[in-house]
């Protein structure tokens, strides 16, 4: 059982010990809880949607493997997270590329059809935050996405991203004025 | 109610645009953002990022990843071979393992050190960085014993590379 007899969700730590007994269900519980955000963070590293997957299973592998190290003076999430950030990073460094960060297609979207209506503009100007987003520096990219999608605190960013807290407020200041900026009329 | 300054303010402006900032600290943010321009800038981006959903997963992962999960679960406690993870790429190498990998890559790196300056060595191929004084035979033997048998190149590089973390 993964809830308490009120229907309540076990937390994530009550989940690990009863992973650490080698409880099935928890694990299965953790990634469905955990999955999504896991491949997000690979993806915001990889850039592409297959090695993110392979990422993100990797890092719970890996998490599983590791759960009787796991101390517990981290959330599990974060603990999490940081591993498959490194898995993505050690994909890519096997792969041996950066991932991409150009520019190139910038004009096209700026220069796009003129919208409809307000609804239809809105949609593609959120759409397009997001485009922008994908284009920013790793480091200011993880910071604004972990704080804004995830509401991870700046102290869990900088354990991911692997800096300071102050590093991690940092990276995600200077996001959102480069965001500021790109999107300028 | 109480007078922010902006690097609060926009510390706490994901917050505010997701909804989840507190009836207190929302209202000392709202209030500070009616007289600053700046700030009010950097919502209009966040509103607009949580405007449009994040990435969504394959709907797939979920079970691939529980499937991977169950096999590691099995193989606990019971023989943990290379090929643990079946259901896509094989490059898992399991910690009992490490021990006769680390080993043999020593015996290795010992036997390249005594081998002596003028003596024609075998043909062999260089794993990794240049400079890595490891080097493996290319029939995939190691001092003839088949300790990498069934390892491919990544896999080999990856335990390289963990090897001298």
């Amino acid at each position: 059982m993964n809830g308490d007899p009120h229907g309540r969700e076990a937390p994530d730590d009550v989940l690990v010990q009863r992973a650490r007994s080698g409880d099935e269900a928890a694990l299965n519980r953790l990634v469905t809880r955990h999955h999504q955000t896991a491949y997000r963070v690979a993806l915001g590293i990889l850039g592409d949607p297959e090695q993110a997957a392979d990422a993100a299973q990797d890092g719970f592998l890996r998490a599983v493997r590791a759960l009787d190290s796991f101390r517990g003076d981290a959330r599990f999430r974060t603990w999490l997270l940081t591993i498959v950030s490194n898995e993505a990073r050690g994909l890519m460094r096997r792969a041996g590329r950066r991932r991409e960060s150009g520019l190139e297609d910038e004009s096209a979207v700026v220069d796009g059809a003129p919208a409809v209506d307000d609804v239809v503009a809105a949609k593609e100007e959120a759409g397009m935050a997001r485009r922008f987003l994908a284009r920013l520096p790793e480091k200011q990219r993880l910071a604004v996405q972990l704080r804004v999608d995830e509401g991870l605190s700046f102290k869990e960013v900088g354990e991911i991203i692997g800096s300071t807290e102050g590093a991690a407020r940092v990276n995600y200041h200077h996001g959102i004025k480069r965001l500021r900026e790109m999107m300028e009329p | 109610m109480t007078n922010m300054t902006c690097a609060t303010v926009q510390d706490l402006l994901p917050e505010l645009a997701t909804g989840r900032l507190g009836g207190g600290e929302s209202e000392s943010v709202e209030s500070h953002l009616a007289g600053c321009s700046r700030c009010r800038e950097a919502l209009d981006v966040l509103t607009l990022l949580t405007a449009s959903p994040p990435t969504e997963a394959p709907p797939e992962l979920e079970a691939r990843i529980q499937a991977a999960v169950r096999q590691e679960l099995a193989m606990t406690g019971t023989r943990r071979a290379p090929a643990a993870h079946g259901a896509r790429r094989g490059w898992h190498i399991p910690a009992p393992a490490w021990g006769l990998a680390a080993a043999a890559v020593l015996a290795l790196v010992m036997g390249r050190t005594l081998l002596p300056g003028g003596e024609q060595e075998p043909e062999l191929l260089a794993l990794g960085q240049e400079d890595l004084p490891v080097l493996l035979a290319d029939d995939g033997m190691v001092a003839g014993a088949p300790v990498f048998d069934g390892l491919s190149d990544d896999d080999l590089a990856l335990l390289l590379e963990e090897l001298e973390r």
